[in-house]
């Protein structure tokens, strides 16, 4: 009942938005404005499809730009939010263990890997698994825009710039017309207990500016425990599968049901005196495992923990015709967390019982980084870019794992057996108690630490020729571990019109093995010394074109990979993925008086990924054959408009279409070519403005739809639960339905 | 149910096309402003050949939606106490459009450009365009967007060449001068 009333409104809604589009006059307009000279006509903002656009027409990528503007209309409270609404991206929201993962442009991996994240330029994927966390950690409101390349740039950044960048660049007190300041305060409240707050500011005096956002967010976390069988509170509570585990407590939360709380902060900060600015980031990020994982292997109520501290100096300078841009960083990550599990016992006629444990880990790796950047302007038509890095890495060789399968153990002996002779931390579920081991040291010794070497330079040239832009680079990194890489780029941009450009783009990039798969096995999960950069070519044609006010973009790609890693840790096959992106924009005048113009996008995705391997479910092994990759949807859509009215209403609403997809070739469910039903969800913010304050009310999955994503990594836990899972991560992953949350945004 | 979502989709891309038509139609917001633009213009820049003339005319070379936006100016305001008439002209027929600001939109080629400003040159108009490059190639003034602000830039050699005087102040809100 309440569907078709929300189906109706919409409806009328959307008619409302088409009829009025159709009556637009300008006259108002005109008479308002006549009166205006031109030092006020200056400082009027327009309406133009082009005006955001112009950076993207011209960089030697496809690049998708989400403003401040943006972020506000849409009501986005964190990161993830930002991602479900881009083109070319497959997200999976495991509703725990630190955010989404995100397939850029149809490359599965198991983590959120192949993608560089920046914080104003500044990489903050992590060290030892270069996950980029796109989670809820990351202060949204002092974001000036979000800048998203698609395709292999290792030519310019380097290592692990390999299938695209999300870069995120915050406000600026410099950026401020006069001396003074900004504060920002933001707080909400919604669903599932959840609460986060944010602060920020920005400032300027001189030449010394300022910004600072922090925020904190907490939430005991969605109960999916119903919606798939390996989450269910019966998996987590079986006396079987967990015997005396189940005595005991995580956080004053008794194991045994689903629970996934999450408590995560972060902090982005940076002051600056002409031209040299400090930064810091820090967050840390403090989730349960949520969906991941099958109930009857491991509790979700655990902490998988990750914390990123970086502190930096950067100098921009010019001199003549140099400019030049040094940057000395400082970088920690740190890894931890506790894990409760049930690995079945493989015992003949045991199988329903569990070898048990309750473990603490940790894994902490550090890096200094120098990078010298500098552009020489030739004339107003040709500029060299060039560029020298050395980055210093101390990693972490193997996680510290007391107890735990002969893994690593900084605090009891390794050689440990234990009661059952598998190591200190290892109970059986028919054990009328359980023990803990004490945890690891904090930091970590340094018999499992080793040190790496980046060094890396580049060099860019750009030309224009009247309305051509030639662009063609190439760059050598040479790492101690894995030797020594070369990548070129080479781009052709016409720009036939102010708001059109078309591109041919060719680009390559590496992926550096991850010290995790590199170092950090043990017995249930391997390492491998040996493994080799991950490669990738790709070649795109691109055009971004503007209309009247509609701006439109399309892409189209094909790209290919070598040595592509695996779950496993080995160098396996080859991927090829080819696809079409279009991206449109428009911005109309709106009929009601004084009221904004309404805004609206439109993204549709095509992607096809194949792999050269595949899995062989019947013999449980990795054989060669092209097959479908899997887990990437061929047909994606983002649509959402955007309806100011008056001066204090805003009304958003916004739609993703999934198609149906094939699940991982190594998906247990692939055995029987099981395809992820296709969904339609939809999301809508209305706010309020009084003053300085606004109040908004979002809806997330509008109309309730129950839907699932495919599993993350091997997703191997299959779907059979009358009986134990084949694996430990969950084959399908259940996903949220209606949830509300109310923010209060104060801007002084 | 399923049925029912995509009849959503269907209705969510069926009005966007439907508004993308009537925006392709009226082109606003940033015409409206670039058309205040050029009748502020005229209070900064002298003619020395309109003296006689009963109307102060703006040309439109090819489609344009400035069209719209001056033909509403110039239905309530005048140019130095002369109504404003605002007239299309044909790219291939520019030299024979009499007027004293010639509007060049961004859709006009370069080489179709330069081939009918070399035959105004000498003309007393104020060649208006929007396209980067063409102040360049002989335009008087040029509009630029950066960051959703509209800026213009003036070209003084251009101007001199037209016989035409633009004030100082002009000359300061430019983005740039070139001489």
């Amino acid at each position: 009942m309440l569907n078709r009333l929300i189906y109706r409104c919409l409806f009328f809604i959307f008619c409302y938005i088409g009829s009025i589009s159709s009556l637009m006059a300008q006259s108002d307009s005109i008479s308002k404005i006549l009166d205006m000279s031109i030092e006020e006509l200056m400082q009027m903002k327009v309406v133009t499809a082009s005006g955001k656009e112009e950076s993207k027409l011209e960089a030697a990528a496809t690049m998708v730009v989400i403003t401040a503007d943006d972020i506000k209309k849409q009501g986005y409270t964190d990161l993830s939010e930002v991602i479900y609404n881009l083109p070319g991206f497959d997200a999976i929201n495991p509703n725990g263990r630190g955010g989404l993962v995100a397939y850029q442009r149809g490359y599965r991996t198991s983590i959120t890997q192949r993608t560089l994240l920046m914080i104003n330029g500044v990489v903050d994927n992590e060290l030892w698994t270069h996950e980029a966390l796109i989670g809820k950690h990351y202060p949204i409101y002092n974001i000036e825009r979000i800048e998203v390349l698609y395709g292999p740039t290792s030519a310019l950044y380097g290592a692990n710039a390999f299938l695209g960048i999300i870069n995120i660049i915050t406000k600026n007190g410099s950026s401020l017309e006069s001396d003074g300041q900004k504060f920002f305060a933001s707080g909400q409240f919604g669903s599932f207990n959840t609460k986060s707050m944010e602060l920020a500011t920005i400032g300027k005096k001189g030449d010394f500016s300022y910004s600072f956002s922090g925020k904190f967010y907490r939430s005991e976390g969605a109960d999916l425990s119903d919606k798939w069988g390996f989450n269910s509170n019966k998996m987590y509570s079986d006396t079987n599968t967990w015997g005396p585990v189940l005595q005991k407590y995580h956080y004053n939360v008794k194991y045994g049901k689903y629970y996934s709380p999450a408590d995560d902060y972060g902090v982005l900060a940076d002051v600056s005196y002409k031209g040299t600015k400090l930064g810091l980031i820090n967050w840390v990020n403090k989730e349960g495992y949520g969906t991941w994982y099958a109930g009857d292997r491991a509790q979700n109520n655990g902490f998988w923990n990750k914390s990123s501290f970086q502190l930096y100096l950067e100098n921009k300078s010019v001199i003549n015709k140099l400019r030049l841009n040094t940057l000395m960083l400082y970088r920690k990550n740190r890894v931890w967390g506790d894990w409760a599990e049930a690995e079945p016992d493989w015992n003949v006629g045991m199988e329903k019982y569990s070898y048990i444990s309750i473990t603490n880990w940790n894994c902490v790796n550090s890096s200094w980084l120098l990078k010298e950047d500098v552009i020489y302007d030739i004339n107003k038509n040709i500029s060299f870019q060039t560029g020298l890095k050395y980055e210093r890495k101390e990693l972490t060789k193997a996680f510290d794992i007391p107890g735990y399968w002969g893994a690593y153990s900084s605090s009891v002996p390794s050689s440990s057996g234990g009661p059952h002779g598998y190591g200190a931390a290892i109970g059986h579920s028919q054990d009328s108690t359980y023990e803990m081991v004490e945890g690891p040291n904090k930091d970590m010794p340094p018999e499992n630490l080793l040190y790496t070497d980046d060094i890396g330079g580049y060099l860019q040239l750009s030309a224009h020729i009247k309305q051509l832009k030639l662009v063609a680079g190439g760059r050598h990194d040479y790492n101690s571990i894995y030797g020594d890489n070369t990548n070129i780029r080479a781009s052709i941009i016409y720009q036939f019109q102010k708001k059109g450009s078309i591109k041919l783009v060719y680009g390559e990039a590496y992926q550096e093995p991850p010290p995790r798969q590199l170092f950090g096995g043990w017995n249930g999960r391997k390492a491998n010394v040996n493994l080799k950069p991950e490669k990738a070519k790709n070649i795109e044609f691109v055009a971004n074109y503007g209309i009247g006010v509609m701006s439109l973009g399309t892409s189209v790609f094909y790209a290919h990979y070598q040595n592509v890693i695996k779950e496993e840790a080995e160098n396996a096959g080859e991927r090829t993925i080819y696809g079409l992106e279009l991206r449109s924009m428009l911005s109309i005048k709106n009929m009601i008086p004084k009221s904004s113009s309404i805004t609206g996008f439109f993204n549709y995705t095509y992607t096809e990924a194949l792999s050269s391997i595949h899995y062989n479910h019947i013999n449980q092994t990795w054989e060669d054959g092209e097959t479908q990759l899997g887990d990437i949807a061929p047909h994606k859509l983002n649509i959402g408009v955007n309806l100011p009215i008056l001066k204090y209403f805003n009304f958003n609403i916004r739609g993703n279409y999934v198609s149906e997809r094939l699940v991982y070739t190594r998906n247990a469910l692939r055995a029987k070519d099981y395809k992820v039903p296709a969904y339609f969800t939809m999301d809508c913010n209305l706010s309020v403005r009084f003053k300085a304050a606004v109040l908004a009310f979002k809806v997330k999955n509008l109309t309730d739809v129950n839907y699932f994503h495919p599993g993350v990594e091997q997703a191997d836990a299959g779907d059979d639960f009358s009986k134990r899972s084949l694996g430990y991560r969950n084959s399908l992953l259940p996903q949220l339905g209606r949830n509300y949350m109310l923010s209060l945004y104060v801007d002084l | 149910m399923f049925k029912k979502r995509i009849y959503i989709v269907i209705l969510f891309v069926v009005i966007l096309l439907s508004s993308f038509y009537t925006v392709q139609k009226n082109d606003v917001e940033e015409y409206v402003a670039k058309a205040a633009f050029i009748y502020n213009f005229t209070k900064f820049v002298e003619w020395n050949n309109d003296a006689n003339s009963e109307s102060f005319v703006i040309g439109v070379v090819g489609e344009s939606p400035i069209y719209s936006a001056l033909t509403n100016i110039a239905s309530t305001k005048k140019i130095n106490n002369k109504k404003i008439e605002v007239v299309k002209c044909k790219t291939t027929d520019v030299e024979n459009c009499h007027c004293q600001i010639l509007f060049v939109p961004e859709n006009i080629g370069t080489k179709e450009f330069k081939d009918f400003l070399s035959a105004l040159s000498t003309k007393n108009v104020l060649v208006i365009t929007e396209h980067k490059g063409y102040l360049d190639y002989g335009s008087a003034i040029n509009f630029l967007i950066v960051d959703n602000h509209i800026k213009f830039e003036i070209n003084l050699t251009s101007l001199n060449k037209c016989n035409l005087k633009a004030s100082a102040q002009l000359l300061k809100l430019a983005q740039s001068v070139q001489n």
